[in-house]
């Protein structure tokens, strides 16, 4: 592609490329000679393990998700998921919340957070297919209350074979269900809980519970092997909620439909209904009544990659409209040539930059904060919306076309601004958790 | 040609009656795309009311008479109104009435029914035709000749939204240095239909390549018509009004849809529509809503010089719709986000609405071009 004839070529000694090569040698640690694609550099900037982890990553998904990916957004239960899902297993994605030989990360990645793995993951899966990137992804939300119960015998027992299928690229998928038709929010907020009546509750029963009650808009729910539900026992509030694990062959488990959503459309939002369905003790995750526990620890881990998928879908937009402008012209010369959209191009490379920056730098922890969670997953959708919108913007009529793709990455981006808490209850909880904090300065 | 304040209180009290009665119980599910040929003959009633006649002799006809205020004003309260039950029925009525208007302008008695649709790459066409529409008689700056040549039909590859079953487009086009109006068929054009566009469903959403035969375009002979300033103006502005008018009334039903739930809904131990979060997403949606009103409602001739009052409402409006829309759909929670709810189908309504009729990129061009400072080489016009 030929380059806008009005700007300063590299080669020129007024480039900043060039004008740096005249520095004394002391001075080239402080600059940089190279000017090198964002992704490219940042992959380069990760601890080895992760920079490779990431270049697998986006051959997985270049080659897996983005040639399925118009096939998924249109048909939510075709031969498309099977296929993605199998390959997923086989590339380890399934099963990649323990390290080997339970897990299939290997040791050395494990030295870095699953919450940056995932971050990595989800990134990338997403920057090809948001719907796609999510039917992966909502197996490791599914997961998570197993892992973080660390009850090794239930882990032995119960996710060991499923990681093993998983592995050997058969999917058995977990799905996380909390949303009940009564309490959206008041299933993600400890105010909101604290009012709260249950609408699935277990009773005691010899050798186990008998679980009854409805969950809703459950990711995955259509496809999972299991599910990790959240219940409170008979009698009891939102403080007794436990976590149940459910299998999809339990008598009385069934799964009453599916929605058709405005995006992120390849992984369906199942509603799933529990009638007497019992659940034997040994399937109860994490001690009774630490159900409200663990389901905010999973969020506070869980909410980072939901900026991830944000920002993966961000940069699919991005990149398309990059791909739009490079193809396009007018008057004779590239879209690319005109000032006014490479303004729009940085102002969309700035906006995913600095997600990514946010978002790299909490996923370092192994522990966010709530309030780091909260504010990657509202700063991320919120930003990621515009960046759709911009994309849109830039390719007028074309961006309102299937074809032209940034319309999808704006319907996918939608829904991060209100899964995993809407953004509202996410900016309450940065409130819960900082506001002793901000008592204590006034 | 004027209209007086009972005759546009009957219009849109006619209006109101159709929406209500005709349009209403195709749309009782606000999340489905009325079907093909239901819209059909809707259109068809819409065209027997006598809302799409050129020649201005027709005061209900909508766009009679865009340079007379009242005119313009009621034709924009009637797309409100319809838009606030389909957003893609107005649409279809605005271009198909537009198209007919101008036709009638040209001089032509139009035989067949007639739209003037909306091309993506005008809205890429920078502040070129703005410049141009200033300042008519002055030569043109470099580049500017190049880039009016690139719209419309001179576009290399383009979408064009339309209303289906029309039999023709009018569609405007500089070539050889001076203006024609064309008359074009998508079919003739080898145009393809886009099978999932973003919004506005009900509408095509046409694919223009290269391999289209723009030869097939039949010249419209323009003696004795208004300026080629005169109609360009129009049909560059009017969409922009209409677009406002229409996102308008769409929103109105968005945001109705959203106090109504946000009354029933219980969270945090209240209704939701008690807590801030909420009823500050409310608020928002309202403000735009209310702004958006007082242009949609107020005197506004698209008489020449109106031009840059007009980009600019475009330009601070739209972007606000879009989200007040988006404002609506977060008071449903998740329940926004499935189709059943209806929310996310005017979300996507009003997106496809921006992306149509006026991509902020181009209006900030527009805009600047009606007053800036051109550096640019001159050549004299041909
Ligand atoms: C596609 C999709 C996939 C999903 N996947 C899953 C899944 O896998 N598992 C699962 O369990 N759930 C899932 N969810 C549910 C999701 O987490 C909830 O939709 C979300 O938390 C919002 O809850 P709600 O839909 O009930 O909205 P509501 O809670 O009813 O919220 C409605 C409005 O009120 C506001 N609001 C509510 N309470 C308060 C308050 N206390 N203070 C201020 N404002 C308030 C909200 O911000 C929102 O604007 C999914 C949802 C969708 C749409």
């Amino acid at each position: 592609m030929k380059r806008p004839p009005d700007l300063v070529e590299p080669s020129h000694p007024l480039h900043p490329t060039q004008a740096f090569r005249r520095l004394p040698l002391a001075a080239r640690p402080f600059v940089r000679l190279d000017s090198l694609a964002v992704w490219e550099s940042d992959t380069r900037s990760l601890p080895p393990a992760l920079g490779e982890y990431r270049r697998q990553l986006r051959r997985f998904a270049e080659e897996v998700l983005l040639p399925r990916r118009d096939d998924g957004d249109s048909n939510q239960h075709g031969s498309v998921q099977s296929e993605v899902l199998e390959a997923a297993a086989r590339a380890g994605l399934l099963s990649d919340l323990l390290p080997r030989p339970i897990g299939t990360t290997p040791l050395r990645r494990m030295r870095h957070s699953l919450v940056f793995q995932q971050s990595l993951k989800m990134e990338e899966l997403c920057a090809a297919c948001a719907g796609l990137g999510l039917l992966i992804g909502a197996h490791g939300l599914g997961t998570m209350p197993l892992i973080l119960s660390t009850d090794l015998a239930l882990l032995r027992r119960e996710l060991w074979p499923l990681y093993r299928a998983n592995a050997g690229g058969r999917p058995r998928l977990l799905a996380y269900a909390i949303t009940e038709p009564g309490g959206g929010s008041d299933v993600e907020d400890a105010d909101g809980a604290r009012r709260y009546k249950p609408g699935c509750v277990a009773r005691r029963v010899p050798g186990g519970y008998r679980l009854n009650g409805r969950k809703i808009f459950i990711s995955g729910g259509d496809l999972a092997h299991a599910v990790t539900v959240f219940g409170a026992l008979e009698g009891e509030g939102m403080e007794s909620w436990t976590c149940f694990l459910v299998y999809h062959d339990a008598p009385g488990f069934s799964r009453v439909r599916n929605e058709i959503k405005m995006g992120q459309r390849a992984s369906a939002a199942t509603e799933l209904l529990f009638e007497e369905v019992f659940v034997p003790d040994a399937r109860v995750v994490g001690p009774l009544r630490a159900g409200w526990a663990l389901n905010r620890a999973t969020l506070n881990i869980s909410r980072v990659p939901v900026g991830a998928i944000a920002l993966g879908i961000a940069r699919g937009a991005f990149e398309a409209a990059l791909g739009f402008v490079n193809r396009h012209s007018l008057a004779g010369r590239p879209l690319i040539h005109y000032q006014e959209v490479q303004l729009r191009l940085a102002q969309m490379q700035i906006d995913t930059s600095a997600m990514r920056g946010l978002l790299w730098q909490v996923s370092r922890s192994w522990a966010p904060t709530q309030t780091q969670a909260a504010t990657v997953k509202v700063f991320c959708s919120d930003t990621a919306v515009g960046v759709c919108r911009a994309a849109m913007d830039l390719m007028a009529n074309h961006g309102a076309s299937y074809a032209g793709a940034v319309e999808k990455s704006y319907r996918d981006a939608r829904l991060t601004q209100i899964y995993e808490g809407t953004n509202q209850i996410n900016r309450l909880a940065v409130v819960e958790d900082q506001l002793e904090a901000w008592l204590a300065l006034g | 040609m004027t209209i007086d304040i009972e005759t546009r209180r009957e219009i849109i009290f006619g209006v109101e009656r159709f929406a209500r009665d005709r349009l209403g119980p195709h749309v009782e599910r606000p999340e489905t795309a009325i079907g093909r040929g239901r819209f059909a003959t809707l259109v068809a009633d819409a065209r027997s009311l006598g809302w799409i006649a050129g020649g201005a002799e027709n005061p209900y006809a909508l766009w009679a008479s865009p340079d007379d205020a009242a005119s313009t004003t009621t034709t924009l309260s009637a797309l409100r109104v319809l838009a606030r039950t389909n957003a893609g029925f107005a649409f279809a009525l605005q271009m198909e009435a537009l198209g007919t208007h101008l036709l009638a302008q040209l001089g032509v008695e139009p035989e067949r029914t007639t739209q003037l649709p909306l091309f993506g790459v005008q809205g890429l066409g920078r502040g070129a035709i703005a410049r141009w529409l200033a300042t008519p008689q002055e030569p043109m700056r470099d580049g500017d000749h190049d880039e009016l040549c690139d719209l419309w039909l001179g576009a290399e590859h383009t979408v064009v939204l339309a209303a289906p079953e029309v039999e023709q487009w009018l569609v405007p086009r500089f070539f050889g240095g001076e203006w024609t109006w064309q008359l074009a068929s998508p079919l003739a054009l080898g145009a393809i239909r886009d099978q999932r566009p973003h919004g506005l469903d009900e509408l095509d959403w046409w694919q223009l390549g290269t391999h289209g035969d723009r030869g097939s375009c039949i010249v419209v002979p323009a003696e004795g018509s208004p300026t080629a300033a005169t109609l360009l103006s129009t049909a560059v502005a009017a969409p922009l009004l209409a677009g406002v008018a229409i996102a308008l009334g769409a929103i109105e039903r968005a945001f109705e849809a959203a106090l109504r739930y946000s009354e029933i809904r219980r969270q945090g131990g209240r209704r939701i529509l008690e807590h801030p979060a909420v009823s500050s997403l409310l608020a928002r949606s309202r403000a735009a809503l209310i702004n958006a009103e007082a242009i949609v409602e107020s005197p506004l001739a698209l008489e020449a010089g109106a031009l840059e009052r007009i980009v600019a409402l475009a330009l601070l409006h739209l972007p606000a719709l879009q989200q007040a829309a988006n404002d609506c759909l977060q008071v449903f929670g998740g329940l926004g986000y499935m189709q059943d709810a209806g929310l996310e189908k005017i979300v996507r309504d009003v997106n496809a609405i921006c992306c149509a009729v006026a991509p902020t990129l181009s209006l900030e061009l527009m805009l600047a071009a009606t007053f800036g400072v051109d550096t640019g080489e001159r050549r004299p016009k041909e």
